[in-house]
């Protein structure tokens, strides 16, 4: 399964220092991102790429070790954001 | 007579309110309590509302009183001695429901070296009493409930108005201002005890005045608390900010552009207190050293 991000560049963003407030015009939302989350959105609007993917990708970026713990955690905000419209699958 | 007729028409901010009402009570409150509201003439008005009086379907001995705003009846009818305070109410739900043209925060408001602070808060954090305290001790009322701003031109518009305090925050506020014009406690309201504050002339006199904000603070009473302002991360402040805002979703990117605005141009703290002279005290030091 790939996943890319849903109208990336609709979205409204604004950066308090590595925090972000993120608007969603197609929901009309608005959602807090750490930044990792956006790090993770900006990544998936390149192209399509599978959660492994993410996962080593976010693990070279953040320093930390791609172990169980680290890619639970990526599947969960993955699944975040599939319920927000903020990702999709790749038809 | 006038209320009866053509209505008492005022100035509330940059809105013009027409009241018409038989209730002499009302009436009389009316009159000590909207001394200093500006009285307009021949200016378009914005909110048509009235206080009827009626019979109590449940109790018929018993006269109630219904709020109309153009003709039509928003909420039930309460007991006629809760006129002053549905006629309040009613006209806050003209205002948030009808006003998209501005950013409306759920927020006090008052003003100081032409710089605006912003309380943003939900009911029960005490910002109607902090801000009664404020405006009588070296602050400009803009309000206790709504931050008017205009988001094209980054300014905030004064809607300075008669201040609802409720509960025990009536016999603070009668202790800490001996002086304040303080309305007659309207027991059993869906609040409480509602006592309503009227707003030092020299507020109403400023009204037409606008300003940009500085400070916005989220304010919370805590019994015994110390006084303690602290900065907050503006990714936090700007979540806080868009979930005290009224029609925030409404506007859509513009909501959002002008928090964002806001936010960016602010500093922005959390504030914890009990006792109103020390953050009297703080707030004007924050603003004063700024």
């Amino acid at each position: 399964m790939r996943w890319l991000s849903d109208n990336f560049h609709a979205l409204l963003v604004a950066d308090w220092d590595g925090e972000y407030t993120v608007f969603q015009p197609d929901s009309g939302k608005t959602h807090f991102l750490n930044h990792m989350s956006m790090q993770m959105l900006s990544f998936l609007s390149r192209h399509p790429v599978s959660t492994m993917e993410i996962c080593n990708y976010l693990s070279r970026q953040s320093g930390q070790e791609s172990d169980k713990n680290f890619q639970d955690n990526i599947g969960k905000i993955l699944y975040h954001f599939d319920t927000l419209g903020l990702i999709k699958k790749e038809s | 007579m006038l209320l009866h007729n053509q209505g008492l028409k005022v100035a509330m901010g940059p809105f013009n309110v027409r009241i018409q009402t038989r209730h002499q009570p009302l009436i009389k409150q009316l009159y000590m309590l909207y001394s200093h509201y500006r009285l307009v003439q021949d200016e378009i008005i914005e909110f048509h509302v009235r206080i009827n009086t009626e019979r109590s379907i449940k109790n018929p001995l018993r006269l109630n009183v219904r709020f109309l705003i153009d003709g039509q009846s928003p909420f039930e009818s309460f007991p006629e001695e809760q006129a002053l305070a549905v006629l309040e109410w009613g006209i806050n739900l003209a205002i948030a429901v009808r006003v998209n043209h501005l950013l409306l925060l759920h927020s006090a408001v008052v003003e100081k070296k032409g710089a605006v602070a912003l309380f943003p808060a939900w009911p029960g954090s005490g910002k109607t009493t902090l801000c009664t305290a404020l405006c009588h001790r070296g602050f400009r009322l803009f309000s206790d409930e709504f931050g008017l701003m205009d988001y094209q031109r980054g300014v905030f518009y004064p809607i300075p108005r008669l201040m609802p305090l409720k509960n025990e925050s009536i016999a603070v506020i009668r202790k800490h201002l001996p002086q304040a014009v303080i309305g007659q406690p309207i027991p059993n309201t869906h609040k409480g005890t509602v006592a309503h504050v009227r707003p030092p002339k020299e507020s109403m006199q400023l009204s037409g005045n606008a300003a940009k904000a500085r400070w916005i603070i989220f304010p919370k009473w805590i019994a015994q608390a110390e006084t303690r302002l602290e900065p907050i991360a503006d990714a936090e402040a700007f979540m806080l900010l868009a979930s005290n805002a009224f029609n925030y979703e409404v506007l859509g990117a513009s909501g959002f552009r002008a928090v964002e605005q806001l936010v960016a141009s602010c500093d922005c703290y959390t504030l914890t207190y009990s006792d109103l002279d020390e953050v009297t005290t703080a707030l004007h030091h924050l603003v004063d050293e700024s």
